[in-house]
């Protein structure tokens, strides 16, 4: 007796994606599948198409041709308004140079995916100080973002990547402005989102952080290969 | 809870804690909003406290004749005597005088029907009553009746300038006024000429002087004084409303000048509400981006954006207004003039004021979400 195959939970399915009148093609006839409980690293050198990747699994982007597929529902044909309702609930991003919003402490930044995703006002402060906890910065949750260490709002990012619990965590360069040993907090808390049932895609130059992921794609000259 | 309501709570929620979080653009939209509130506010009540100002002022500049209704309770003469008269002749300004005496008459018409009528007994210059007859040649008032226009008199079916009884004296009606500057009350009633016999101060009546433009202040108080001497302020002179007209005209116009100015001053507030927001989004366009990248949908990002502009622009026209009419009551009090204070303009004008903010808002909060986030996400 043969095991049925689990559907991925995030896929792109032979999709292309061009820039400058098709002079510039990071990605052709791409195909990727991504699991519960994976982590993926794509490696790539700068330019190589591995952020244009991962905007199109946040649909932030959409290929020229092909299907990006987010817990088995083809994307290509949503409106901006459909795609938001998705980025809010299913997805959880961590931006290149952590951006979050200075203005607003560790705490409200967390809080703003959850008032996307949905979430009622009650329950917000709770599990905002849960995501918090989780990403070890707890003890900076009343302080104003702008005020935080790189580390520490790069973790606050990662908070409000997974406070609303997303099943898909897409992070790019997550830990590029960081130390080793930041670094390591940050890689081990996303081992330990995938290992509670999310698929994880993070977008890396650094090699030796990709090896300890599950599994490496290498993206080069357009085209996405198993490292 | 409805979802409607919730969303609601959630987007003023965020933009309150955007206010806290950002006082000084707040302070400076607000600004702009209170100074353009505060001027219109200041701008309405101080125009309309000076045009009440004028009115009066102007109606006695511009009034041709000044009069006095009759009974006089404040003076000791019964009659207006002879020395009396040549006193008020004598007044710098006056250009003559006339009288009216109010009674009840029977009118026997020439068909037998007897009519219950009101009759003022005109005398002296007559020209001074401003009165204006159906039929356009006559000018002058003869010794016969005259019967109102609007009076039952006048709407029988008999050929004017025919025989009527008046109180029992046969006379013949002399014409039909349609107007009467000074007595209005002559157009529901009739009236005849008198004799010259000098006014009664304590009939029923009207005693109308005329006087050259301008010099109605000057007469009003001698007037005053030869028919009430020690008791002058019993004497109530009035200007008769001809001059309401021409002012009117000349506080309507000055209204449209007020209109506009505060149409533009609105229009400047909006124009700083809108400039300063394309700066805002412009400089939280990465911000804006993320919002929308993690699920903000673009409803939020714009309805948030507006709240904002509403918050700010309803706090500083209310405190502008406030500061404005504050300002004009402190004048006021100073001057020892009365507050007026067009309620209706500076309300519209307040709610024109946030109207116009949260227009000036919405241009720049539509071009923000027109925008792919992530290219709003790679913005520097």
């Amino acid at each position: 007796m043969t095991a049925e195959p689990v559907a991925p939970i995030l896929a792109a399915t032979h999709v292309t994606r061009t820039f400058d009148n098709g002079r510039v093609r990071p990605l052709v006839d791409v195909t990727v599948e991504v699991q519960r409980g994976e982590v993926l690293a794509i490696v790539g050198s700068s330019g190589s198409g591995k952020t244009t990747l991962l905007n199109m699994f946040g649909l932030l982007d959409s290929p020229d041709s092909g299907q990006i597929m987010v817990e088995g529902a083809p994307t290509s044909t949503l409106s901006e308004r459909s795609r938001a309702k998705i980025r809010a609930s299913s997805l959880g991003f961590v931006f290149q140079d952590s951006l979050i919003d200075p203005r607003r402490t560790a705490q409200e930044n967390v809080a703003l995916a959850l008032l996307f995703a949905g979430t009622p006002l009650a329950q917000r402060e709770q599990k905002a100080a849960e995501a918090l906890d989780s990403a070890d910065v707890a003890d900076r949750a009343h302080t104003l973002a702008g005020d935080l260490s790189g580390g520490e709002r790069q973790r606050v990012a990662l908070a409000r990547a997974i406070a609303h619990r997303p099943p898909i965590l897409l992070c790019d360069e997550p830990t590029g402005n960081l130390d080793d040993v930041n670094t390591e907090h940050v890689f081990a808390l996303l081992g330990n989102y995938a290992r509670a049932g999310a698929a994880v895609v993070l977008a890396t130059h650094d090699l030796g952080l990709a090896r300890q992921s599950g599994r490496v794609l290498s993206v080069a000259h357009g085209a996405v290969q198993q490292w | 809870m409805n979802r409607v309501v919730r969303a609601a709570r959630d987007i003023v929620g965020h933009s309150l804690l955007t206010l806290r979080r950002t006082p000084g653009r707040a302070v400076a939209f607000g600004l702009a909003a209170f100074l353009a509130s505060g001027l219109l506010a200041f701008g309405l009540t101080d125009a309309a406290g000076r045009q009440a100002d004028v009115t009066g002022a102007f109606d006695a500049l511009a009034a041709q004749r000044v009069q006095v209704t009759l009974p006089l309770r404040g003076t000791p003469y019964q009659d207006l005597s002879q020395p009396q008269m040549a006193a008020i002749q004598a007044i710098p300004g006056v250009t003559g005088i006339a009288w009216a005496e109010r009674s009840d008459a029977f009118v026997l018409d020439s068909t037998g029907t007897v009519v219950s009528t009101r009759l003022w007994t005109l005398d002296g210059d007559l020209t001074l009553l401003g009165l204006q007859y159906a039929d356009t040649q006559q000018t002058e008032a003869n010794r016969g009746l005259l019967v109102g226009g609007g009076s039952p008199l006048a709407s029988s079916d008999d050929e004017p300038y025919q025989h009527a009884v008046v109180n029992g004296r046969r006379t013949v009606v002399g014409g039909t006024l349609v107007a009467s500057a000074a007595i209005p009350d002559l157009l529901d009633t009739a009236a005849t000429a008198g004799a010259g016999e000098p006014p009664s101060l304590d009939s029923n009546g009207e005693l109308v002087v005329g006087v050259r433009p301008g010099w109605a202040t000057e007469v009003a108080p001698r007037l005053a004084t030869i028919l009430a001497p020690g008791r002058e302020t019993s004497v109530l002179v009035r200007y008769p409303p001809e001059a309401s007209e021409l002012r009117q005209g000349v506080l309507g116009s000055v209204n449209s000048l007020v209109l506009v100015t505060s149409g533009a001053i609105l229009a400047l507030g909006a124009g700083a509400v809108m400039v300063g927001m394309f700066f805002r989004v412009l400089s939280e366009r990465r911000l804006l981006g993320l919002y929308r990248a993690i699920g903000a949908s673009s409803t939020f990002v714009v309805a948030t954006i507006l709240v904002e502009a509403i918050i700010i622009g309803s706090v500083g026209s209310v405190l502008g207004a406030i500061v404005g009419l504050g300002i004009c009551a402190a004048r006021a009090l100073a001057r020892d003039a009365p507050l007026v204070v067009p309620w209706a303009l500076v309300c519209i004008g307040v709610l024109a004021g946030l109207a116009t903010n949260a227009l000036g808002a919405l241009l720049p909060a539509l071009s923000t979400v027109r925008e792919p986030p992530l290219r709003a996400l790679r913005s520097r």
